[in-house]
């Protein structure tokens, strides 16, 4: 007989027990594993996401080189163009160059005016046409008439300039028809005393005009019209490519010009754990690149990136804290499960062990014994966990590498715990009343109390999410939860005690035996204290959390859109667009307001501050959100009395405009000739944010307004097509915004993080509430041993299937009852406690979540579960042992 | 001579109380504290016992036989007093002693048949697992032994499949694997048949006689205290009396009972005696030539309150 086989023969006579341990290990790693991989993979395709999102060229790390005076120290070919090119390449740090793609390279003129030769001069007040170089073009356009610019062309004698340079320019189609271009046209632009002629080589079309190589030069392909402000003129500005030699005349002609290479960022190779060190390298990268220029023309980087990245890590930061949440408090639980069924497992292992240290069995040996036996049983499916967690899309942690190792390793020392407090001699009898404190359980369970009080007094002052999360307030949480099942170990026989003493006045046997049953403390019931009551908590806090953010983003989507949907433009909606809309489908009524978000407010000086106003029928606009969670401000009825002008207008506005007294009363100016003098006493609270502009806001009634014409539309109805709406009034606007409730709470829900999340939230409260059934199954098979036999007893005795039944109830019930129902009041108030803590902004469209909804339907059905498994549980472990016969009961249970 | 060595010689005069006995308990306490509540045990409990002999000690239950079989055993330790066995001081020894001592030193018996064996093991392994503990590989001796105690079918039957009294034997084995120089049984022979038991006493005894090895087996089984030599009674924590048996010239066996008197003078008289009697709270004690006499106390009228 080797030790292999005694190890095998224990193992085997465990096999239930073995097969529900390694069954849970298997679950646990591969659920935390999973978990940990799912999230990190999580992030990068939100991050991934984001940067696919943005705007093309965006994202794009751009060197610009102003080349000025000295026409000899700047790039004056494609070949110097590109070598300096490479000479940035160069500066970029190992982290960020393998995600930089190959640079365009770019060199144009600042915006020159046209001085004569175009035809259309007349249309537009003013014209702009620039000459740029731009590496690549050959492989993105088509000529459709002349060819691309010569090699050179002979200067040009103009009138007044004299001899000026002439240089050949390649247009687009659009541009050519915009600007009146024709090949052969010559035009001069430029300065009265640094001039040149321009003349149009050939008319191209674009290959693929989406494509990002037009993002930064899209006024290569449509000359840009500007409107000037307060006047019905309006300017063009565009812009045509030359090549190598006409750009070496332009770098040779001491005009000043702008040099661009633009690095794309290449999304799919990037990942979120390179967030942090990228945005580090862009800053590397601009010092490298104001350094390497120090010398000659200054150069810049700018990227639109950092911002993205640092959004992108604050958003990251909250679901991190959110996932650490999650994470701990499974592994936790995970944990507690796993010593539960370690406890099943070696639970009658202890008759055999005791007999072996009687039988000379040193403690090592029985330790080696039983670390190995549950080693044996736990290994094989931790690594399958982990391998099931590995086979879920996304990327390796340490978490998800520690997660098997923590579960595995712990459950041997939990065997070991278990064994090594082994007696070679029965010391330990189950049958006495619980023995009282000990010293250093006492400062434990002091500890994790005191912890717990400080994580979370750190959490409400501080906060959860932030930068420095540090371990304590991420454990907060869970050494809260851990603390309350603590006090409830502590706590809960004593009123058991009482009733098991009311019990024992009354004649009925059952009663008294089930409550004096309950009271006893015993290790058993410790664990399914510990794993029930922070189970149950978790799952109740993870549902209202995710409650809470379903509610803040229905609630911010409507704040963001101010109605069911709302249009906004430069220009004013005729009635023709008006009634266009309204007859969009979903479109059920149309409120028309006036909105400026470049007003002034004048208080009697000729200096005004930039405010936003909005003319609105106040009464008419409550009526259109009726229903929503929208709560709007009353109009103001009268002027104050003491207001320096009682003939103004009351309006609502920003708390720091109503805190100004002017001596001469206040003054809005706003487009459409509006001047309205107000009386701006009762501050705006909670309005929806109908604009981005930063400019403080006042809100005034539209009927105050002489003639208005809308510029903005509030819309009542749903399943509005955003495009629909853009479409009823497209010829006539530019600037034009048309969003609808649905579209930005979709944009919300929809955003990769908040997906993340949500899921996260789900998993978890799916977990924590089978965990909680497991957890009352494994406590109904821990003392089943012990309590059949005791039912057997009580049946010679007289007790009936129904009363064993009863006991059982009785015995295991309150423990369970007890740590279910504190569970659920734990998990209502954590929200309370630690919610201010956690900033679930970023989800909400920047909108504080401030309150997390309890919906008592989640924490029903978990109670409801409960105690419908005790009792069947119940019910099936009495009918078990019921059928056996008790002569062997009796006879096997003597092993105990 | 200085009076240390003075001191050491009245010492040396009498031989030590015990000193060539086997197993020794000399005013041996154990006190159990459970919950506050202290149960004494043992109380000044005094024994000894030969090497080679095979000895029952019977007792009410509660008496404390247990108690004391744990301790000579090394699974308990005492709270008080001396015992010795085989020259080692159980009160004394270190973990590790105690150790060696449960494996070279001891084997012994419990009452119930399941609890002697582990249950998913057979016969052969079973005894094999102390020899194991002890590292000791002895291939032939766990055979022998089994079939020394007539159990040898069961040798690869696990204990399930064996009867009551197969059970006990196996333990016997399993007890002498590791050839000890004490055996010590705790009612073997409690769960079982009168048929059985007497089997199972047959080879506790045969045990005893083919390996030297000291016996004591606790018990209340009438059978087998009238087939020892001696029989040790236990009351509330002492040994309060033996009964020694001898061949008689007409070949019958003559049990005569004695009262134990501890090393302080101290005896218990039997409660069977004491209640004929009437004999309470303080007897009258005459010294005659060869012998004490006992008389019930005459009482007074003042001590009558
Ligand atoms: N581990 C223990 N803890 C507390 N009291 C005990 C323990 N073991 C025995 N006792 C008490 O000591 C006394 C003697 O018990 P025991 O030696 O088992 O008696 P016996 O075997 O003679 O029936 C009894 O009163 C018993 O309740
Ligand atoms: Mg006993």
């Amino acid at each position: 007989m080797s030790p292999l086989t005694v190890l095998i023969r224990l193992i085997r006579s465990r096999a239930a027990a073995a097969l529900v341990l390694a069954l849970l290990i298997l679950v646990a790693v591969s659920l935390v594993s999973g978990l940990a991989r799912r999230f990190e993979g999580a992030y990068d395709t939100a991050l991934r996401a984001q940067l696919g999102r943005a705007l093309p060229g965006t994202t794009d790390l751009l060197v610009s080189q102003l080349g000025t005076a000295d026409p000899t120290r700047r790039p004056s070919s494609p070949e110097e163009i590109t070598g300096s090119g490479r000479t940035w390449h160069g500066l970029l740090a190992p982290e960020l160059s393998a995600f930089v793609g190959e640079a365009q390279a770019r060199v144009n003129t600042l915006r020159e005016p046209v001085i004569e030769g175009l035809p259309n001069s007349t249309r537009a007040a003013d014209q702009f046409t620039d000459v740029t170089w731009l590496s690549g073009t050959e492989r993105h356009i088509t000529y459709v008439a002349g060819g691309p610019p010569a090699a050179s062309s002979p200067p040009v004698k103009h009138a007044k300039l004299g001899l000026v340079p002439s240089i050949d320019l390649a247009v687009s189609a659009r541009t050519a028809e915009m600007m009146e271009m024709k090949v052969g046209t010559v035009f001069f632009v430029g300065t009265h005393n640094l001039a040149y002629s321009l003349k149009i080589s050939g008319i191209w079309r674009a290959n693929d005009p989406a494509s990002p190589y037009w993002a930064r030069v899209k006024r290569l392909l449509e000359p840009e019209i500007k409107n000037i402000r307060h006047s019905q003129a309006f300017e063009m500005w565009g812009e045509g490519l030359t090549g190598a030699e006409g750009f070496a005349l332009l770098a040779k002609s001491s005009s000043t010009l702008h040099y661009q290479w633009g690095y794309p960022v290449i999304p799919a190779k990037v990942t979120a754990e390179h967030a942090p060190s990228l945005i580090g390298a862009v800053k590397a990268f601009e010092a490298a690149v104001t350094k390497h220029s120090a010398t000659g023309d200054a150069a810049s980087v700018s990227s639109g990136i950092t911002p993205l990245l640092e959004g992108f890590l604050r958003e990251l930061g909250t679901t991190q804290t959110i996932m650490w949440l999650v994470l701990a408090a499974l592994l936790g639980v995970a944990l507690g499960v796993t010593a539960l069924a370690v406890n099943l497992f070696t639970d009658r292992l202890e008759p055999g062990f005791q007999l072996m240290r009687g039988r000379g069995a040193s403690p090592a040996q029985l330790l080696t014994l039983g670390g190995l036996s549950v080693a044996v049983v736990t290994l094989p499916p931790a690594v399958a966990g982990y391998l099931i967690g590995v086979a879920v899309p996304g990327r390796t942690t340490a978490v998800a590498v520690a997660a098997p190792v923590l579960i595995g390793v712990g459950a041997v020392l939990f065997a070991l715990f278990g064994v090594g407090r082994l007696r070679p001699y029965g010391a330990r009898r189950h049958d006495l009343a619980g023995s009282g404190t000990s010293a250093p359980r006492l400062v434990f369970d002091g500890l994790v109390v005191v912890l717990a009080v400080v994580g979370v007094v750190l959490i409400r002052q501080r906060g959860l999410t932030t930068d420095t999360g540090d371990p304590l307030t991420i454990a907060a949480p869970s050494l809260l939860t851990l603390a309350v099942s603590l006090i409830v170990l502590r706590l809960y026989p004593y009123p058991l005690r009482l009733v098991s003493r009311l019990a024992a006045r009354s004649t009925a046997a059952v009663p008294f035996l089930g409550a004096a049953g309950a009271a006893r403390s015993r290790a058993l019931t410790a664990l399914p204290v510990l794993i029930l009551l922070p189970a149950t908590a978790i799952t109740v806090f993870g549902s209202s959390l995710s409650a809470g953010l379903s509610q803040a983003q229905e609630e911010a989507a409507w704040r963001l859109t101010g109605a069911g949907a709302r249009m906004a433009a430069d220009h004013p909606f005729s009635a023709a667009a008006v009634e266009r809309v309204r007859r969009v489908a979903g479109v059920e009524q149309v409120l028309p307001a006036f909105l400026d978000t470049t007003a002034q407010l004048r208080d009697g000086t000729p200096h005004g501050i930039p405010v936003t106003f909005l003319a609105v029928d106040l009464k008419a606009y409550r009526e259109l959100v009726e229903g929503s969670p929208l709560g709007l401000p009353a109009a103001p009825t009268a002027v104050p009395a003491g207001w320096p002008t009682p003939d103004a207008t009351p309006v609502l506005a920003h708390p720091q405009i109503t805190r100004l007294r002017p001596p001469n009363g206040l003054e809005v100016r706003a487009d459409q000739g509006v001047t309205l003098p107000i009386a701006a006493t009762a501050a705006l609270d909670g309005f929806p944010r109908i604009t981005d502009s930063p400019n403080p806001l006042i809100v005034g009634p539209y009927s105050a307004l002489r003639d208005p014409k809308p510029t903005m539309l509030l819309i009542r109805g749903s399943g509005i097509d955003p495009a629909q709406l853009r479409a009823a009034v497209a010829e006539e606007t530019t600037h034009l915004t048309a969003l609808t409730h649905e579209g930005v709470l979709a944009s919300m829900t929809g955003s990769p993080m908040s997906g993340v999340m949500h899921n996260a939230l789900l998993v978890t409260v799916v977990a924590m509430a089978g965990y909680c059934l497991i957890a009352v199954l494994l406590s109904l098979a821990l003392g089943s041993a012990e309590r059949t036999r005791t039912a057997s007893l009580l049946r010679t005795l007289g007790l009936s299937g129904r009363q064993a039944r009863t006991l059982t109830l009785l015995e295991i019930g309150p423990i369970i009852g007890i740590a279910a129902i504190t569970g659920l009041g734990l998990g209502s108030g954590l929200p309370q406690v630690i919610g201010a803590g956690i900033d679930l902004s970023g989800y909400a469209g920047g909108i504080p979540v401030d309150h997390y909804a309890f919906s008592p339907v989640l924490p029903g059905l978990l109670a409801l579960g409960i105690t419908a498994l005790t009792i069947a549980g119940v019910s099936a472990v009495t009918a078990v042992s019921g059928r056996r016969s008790l002569g062997t009961v009796l006879r096997i249970g003597d092993q105990e | 001579m200085t009076y240390t060595d003075l001191a050491a010689e009245a010492v040396r005069q009498k031989p030590v109380f015990g000193e060539h006995a086997h197993i020794l308990c000399d005013n041996l306490v154990r006190i159990f504290k459970t919950d506050g509540v202290e149960v004494v045990a043992l109380q000044g409990l005094d024994l000894l016992i030969d090497r080679g002999e095979l000895v029952a000690v019977v007792g009410a239950s509660g008496s404390g036989k247990s108690t004391l079989l744990n301790i000579l055993s090394g699974l308990d330790v005492p709270t008080a007093g001396l015992a010795r066995v085989a020259g080692t001081d159980l009160l004394t020894m270190s973990g590790r002693d105690r150790l060696k001592y449960r494996r070279e030193t001891v084997g012994f018996i419990w009452q119930q048949t399941a609890r002697n064996l582990i249950p998913y093991l057979s016969s052969l392994e079973n005894i094999r697992l102390p020899m194991r503990f002890a590292g000791k590989r002895d291939r032939k001796r766990p055979a022998e032994l089994l079939d020394m105690l007539g159990v040898a079918h069961c040798a690869d039957r696990r204990p399930a499949q064996m009867s009551g009294g197969e059970q006990q034997r196996v333990a016997i084995a399993v007890a002498l694997a590791n050839e000890p120089q004490v055996i010590l049984a705790d009612e073997p022979t409690g769960e079982l048949d009168t048929e059985t038991s007497a089997e199972v006493f047959g080879a506790l005894r045969r045990a005893g006689s083919e390996f030297g090895v000291t016996v004591v087996i606790v018990t209340h089984d009438p059978q087998v205290s009238e087939q020892v030599d001696r029989t040790i009674g236990i009351r509330d924590g002492r040994t309060s009396s033996e009964t020694l048996r001898r061949v008689g010239d007409s070949g019958t066996v003559i049990a005569e009972e004695y009262a134990v008197l501890d090393r302080v003078g101290r005896l218990q008289l039997p409660r069977n005696f004491t209640s004929a009697l009437n004999l309470e709270r303080r007897v009258r004690l005459e010294l005659e030539r060869d012998h004490i006499g006992v008389w019930p106390d005459r009482p007074r009228e003042e001590d009558n309150e």
